[in-house]
């Protein structure tokens, strides 16, 4: 990250409908980390068994899937997966379950007579596999606002289903809703009408209002002959600029009771992890803040070696969050998980801000200008 | 087939009906003192300034001066590149010399650009365009320097006949300033003189396809685009009328004898129209291929251009509350066209069908008859007039009023579609009308080369629309906002936000 390139910490604003009392989420976050929204890749354990329903109708020959998994000492490809581990010498110590070709394989094999013991219930297996086929996200990690749940997050995490009806494709997610504020410019009309732009601060914000113009202007209902939108769009166009209409928006006042909730969190909790984090997929069609847990984080405290999210309320979805790969390019492009990336903006956000969290220095660090 | 001489007469004859003539005329007289003065050089820049510089600034402010169309003149500015034509640096020596070459080039392209218009007189037969000699017109521009030269010789003299003393005919000056490898010098400045008399047509050509022509196609098809343009001319001219006479003043709606005059009147367009090949305004894309409008299309393209009379009127009508009647036979012409048009192929007198189609239309108005036709075709209706509307609105200023009119029958039109699907939709109403608003949107923006600006759409719409229900609950209008509005309330704020980018982005344009 560098601290003197462009502001890297950005008002973000997720608004998917256009409706003025549908819900917003407003939040800090970098979107250099994923170049925008992160979207996830399959991940390759994933990958082979969709290969391996996919490639049903074959027989005979060695079903590579199972290669990686095999317990057989000779196979060539298993010691392969071993070495491939990237490595890290801090880590070289750690002994890790998924890499023990032993270990690896998912079925037990026993010979004779024996007691069964349960792997893992029954339950999460069929639950597992129900969800091998949806796992695209769009992933925003950072300090969110979310007005449906009132609470604020940890990352946005949004399943992308696409349906389709009558021809369209519905989608679930469209990237052109997520959009970086910039509030380093506000703009307000005059006692005389004049224009003028303003520095965004607490006493500036929301101080911008349409109607102290369009009351005098005649505007009344009995001579618009198009919707109040279209007649107050033909109106706007003749007085504001699209760059005025930006800072128009800065010191709107939609926008300062966003802020101020925001705000108002930051003040309140800091910038420590919320453990909560925002979910929408087929389950929570509607969006459902969910309690998490970082176990690597928490095990930096009892030197634990386990990580991954966990989420005590819903094991596939812990599950499926940890399955999610995502490309980080800031910096040198690596993989990333979901726990990781949340983890690296809080400290991200941490440093931007230097520990200062009252109202006047958050607004402050967001809206300046370099 | 006429003379040349013939020719010459009649362009001079037709000379006052031409506004870009008259700056013409004006800046022939002017020297390059007085062009100075205009534009507000000092001598003392002409150290700092590039004498090309000062060639092209002249040449953009005369050309300015006679279209006061953005796109037209960008294009004149940079066709002479195009070509291959390459700023004659070691010509220009002083700043006086550029001022001149720079005026002298303008004028020789304004020459090239009213020609279309004024070779032809207005009150020609249409089915008399293709013996006025448009074929040795364009012959002896395109042809050679000789060729040229002779028809400056021909039209001067006839000026100094007329009684023009102080303008004359020049256009050789058209490469003046800029330069060409001698091997390439003719056949480009054929090119580029034919692009400018396709440009004065005010069609839309494909670059490529007419760089590509050889000689004796790029005469005819030249000669084809100003032919076109003189029998679309006489059809709009015929369907707006003038004095005492206009048979499509509401509630007129013609009349038979009107009609069969303009039947000829686009039949004769359908020739020359379908014998064009670079040009795209009269063809269709169906599956992936082009072919020429049939004369269905073109019976349909007649039906579209009276409705736009009428809705043309309608604008120009203030009071709104008035012309309900005049409203509903727009609607009913814009929704039917497709039903209208059938009825006319179908029928052995087609002008009196056409009457008769217009009547009915007519008296359906009068008893507040809405279109019969299914939201989904009055969908894809709607989008096709949009599209066709919003192309030619980038080859003329389309009224802002006009714009915001088409934008809004978008919109009402979708809103028309879901609200007879609202049952099997369920709960899905919210995001199918998002979604198709947006998709909607993006091709209008698409259209208009505003492409760019969708990712602020959401927003933008969404501010718009918070602030107007601000504005209305202020004033007391509404007290809730009610569950079952919620779809057209979508619409409305997706039509608030492109109205808006579409607006705004006009209005840079202008300034």
């Amino acid at each position: 990250m560098s601290e003197h390139g462009k502001k890297p910490l950005r008002l973000i604003e997720i608004q998917e409908s256009v409706l003025p009392e549908d819900e917003w989420i407003i939040g800090i976050s970098i979107l250099d980390y994923f170049n925008g929204v992160g979207y996830s890749m399959p991940s390759s354990m994933r990958l082979d068994r969709n290969l391996l329903q996919d490639t049903g109708l074959l027989t005979g020959g060695i079903l590579t899937s199972d290669l990686t998994a095999s317990s057989n000492i000779d196979d060539q490809l298993k010691t392969e997966s071993v070495e491939n581990e990237e490595e890290d010498s801090l880590l070289s110590g750690i002994y890790k379950h998924e890499t023990d070709p032993v270990k690896a394989s998912s079925r037990i094999e026993n010979k004779g007579l024996h007691i069964d013991f349960p792997q893992s219930s029954m339950i999460i297996e069929s639950l597992l596999n129900s969800n091998e086929t949806a796992n695209l996200y769009a992933f925003l990690p950072g300090i969110f606002y979310c007005s449906g749940q009132q609470t604020s997050v940890d990352a946005v995490l949004i399943e992308v289903t696409q349906t389709q009806r009558f021809g369209m494709t519905l989608s679930s997610f469209r990237p052109e809703d997520v959009r970086a504020l910039d509030v380093s410019e506000g703009f307000v009309f005059n006692e005389d009408g004049g224009k003028r732009s303003v520095k965004v601060t607490l006493d500036t914000l929301g101080s911008f209002h349409f109607e102290d113009f369009l009351k005098d202007s005649g505007l009344s209902t009995e001579i618009m002959s198009y919707s109040k939108e279209v007649e107050l769009a033909k109106r706007l166009a003749g007085l504001i600029s699209f760059a005025e209409l930006m800072r128009a928006y800065a010191s709107s006042s939609f926008l300062r009771s966003r802020l101020v909730k925001l705000l108002d969190d930051i003040d309140f909790f800091g910038l420590a992890p919320r453990r909560r984090i925002y979910v929408r997929n087929e389950k929570h069609p509607y969006g459902r803040v969910v309690e998490v847990n970082y176990r690597g984080f928490d095990s930096v405290l009892n030197l634990g070696v386990e990580s991954g999210i966990s989420c005590a309320d819903e094991i596939d979805l812990e599950h499926q969050l940890n399955n999610l790969v995502f490309t980080k390019l800031m910096g040198t492009g690596i993989e990333t998980d979901v726990e990781v990336a949340i983890m690296e903006m809080f400290q991200l956000i941490e440093a931007g801000f230097k520990g200062k969290v009252s109202h006047r220095e958050v607004l402050n660090t967001l809206s300046r200008e370099d | 087939m006429k003379e040349l001489t013939e020719v010459a007469k009649m362009i001079v004859n037709n000379l006052h009906l031409s506004l870009v003539f008259k700056t013409i005329s004006e800046y022939q007289k002017k020297d390059a003192f007085e062009i100075r003065d205009e534009l507000g050089l000092a001598s003392y820049s002409e150290i700092s300034t590039n004498p090309f510089d000062l060639l092209e600034t002249v040449k953009r402010h005369i050309l300015t001066r006679a279209f006061q169309d953005k796109e037209k003149v960008e294009f004149l500015m940079t066709v002479q590149s195009w070509a291959g034509f390459k700023p004659n640096r070691a010509y220009l020596e002083t700043g006086d010399q550029a001022i001149l070459a720079g005026k002298r080039s303008a004028l020789a392209i304004l020459w090239v650009m009213i020609l279309p218009k004024v070779a032809v007189s207005p009150t020609i037969l249409p089915s008399d365009i293709e013996n006025q000699g448009l074929v040795t017109l364009v012959e002896s521009i395109l042809l050679s320097d000789e060729s040229r030269a002779e028809l400056n010789q021909v039209v001067s003299l006839e000026m100094i006949n007329r009684g023009f003393i102080e303008e004359y005919f020049d256009i050789n000056g058209i490469e003046s300033g800029f330069a060409i490898d001698d091997s390439m010098r003719r056949s480009r400045l054929r090119t580029m003189l034919a692009l400018m008399l396709m440009k004065g047509s005010d069609f839309p050509f494909n670059l490529d396809e007419v760089f590509n022509l050889p000689e004796h196609r790029l005469i005819e098809e030249t000669a084809l685009y100003i032919m076109t343009k003189q029998a679309m001319a006489s059809l709009s001219y015929q369907i707006s009328g003038s004095g005492s006479s206009r048979p499509f003043d509401w509630p007129l709606v013609g009349t038979a004898r009107v009609f069969s005059r303009l039947m000829l009147t686009l039949d004769v367009l359908r020739k020359f129209a379908s014998k064009m090949t670079t040009c795209s305004l009269f063809k269709s894309v169906a599956q992936g291929s082009q072919r020429v409008w049939t004369e269905w299309e073109f019976t349909s393209y007649l039906i579209k251009e009276i409705t736009d009379y009428y809705a043309s009127l309608l604008r120009e009508r203030p009071s709104k509350g008035k012309n309900e009647e005049l409203d509903a036979f727009v609607d009913i012409l814009k929704g039917e066209n497709i039903e209208i048009t059938t009825s006319i192929m179908e029928s052995d007198d087609k002008a009196l069908t056409i009457y008769e189609e217009l009547s009915d239309c007519k008296r359906r108005a009068q008893i507040g008859e809405k279109p019969q036709i299914s939201p989904e075709r009055r969908f894809r209706v709607v989008l096709s007039n949009l599209k066709q509307q919003l192309t030619e609105a980038r080859t003329y200023a389309l009224a802002a009023d006009e714009l915001v009119e088409e934008i809004v029958d978008a919109f009402d039109a979708i809103a028309e579609l879901i609200e007879k699907h609202i049952d099997s939709l369920g709960s899905e109403v919210d995001k199918f009308t998002e979604e198709i608003c947006f998709e909607t949107s993006f091709r209008i923006l698409e259209i208009l080369n505003l492409g760019a600006s969708l990712n602020n759409l959401p927003w933008v719409s969404r501010f718009i629309a918070e602030e107007a229900t601000r504005t209305s609950i202020a004033r007391g209008d509404i007290e809730s906002l009610e569950e079952q509005h919620r779809m057209k309330r979508i619409v409305s704020a997706f039509a608030g936000g492109v109205a808006y980018l579409v607006l705004q982005a006009q209005r840079k344009d202008l300034e």
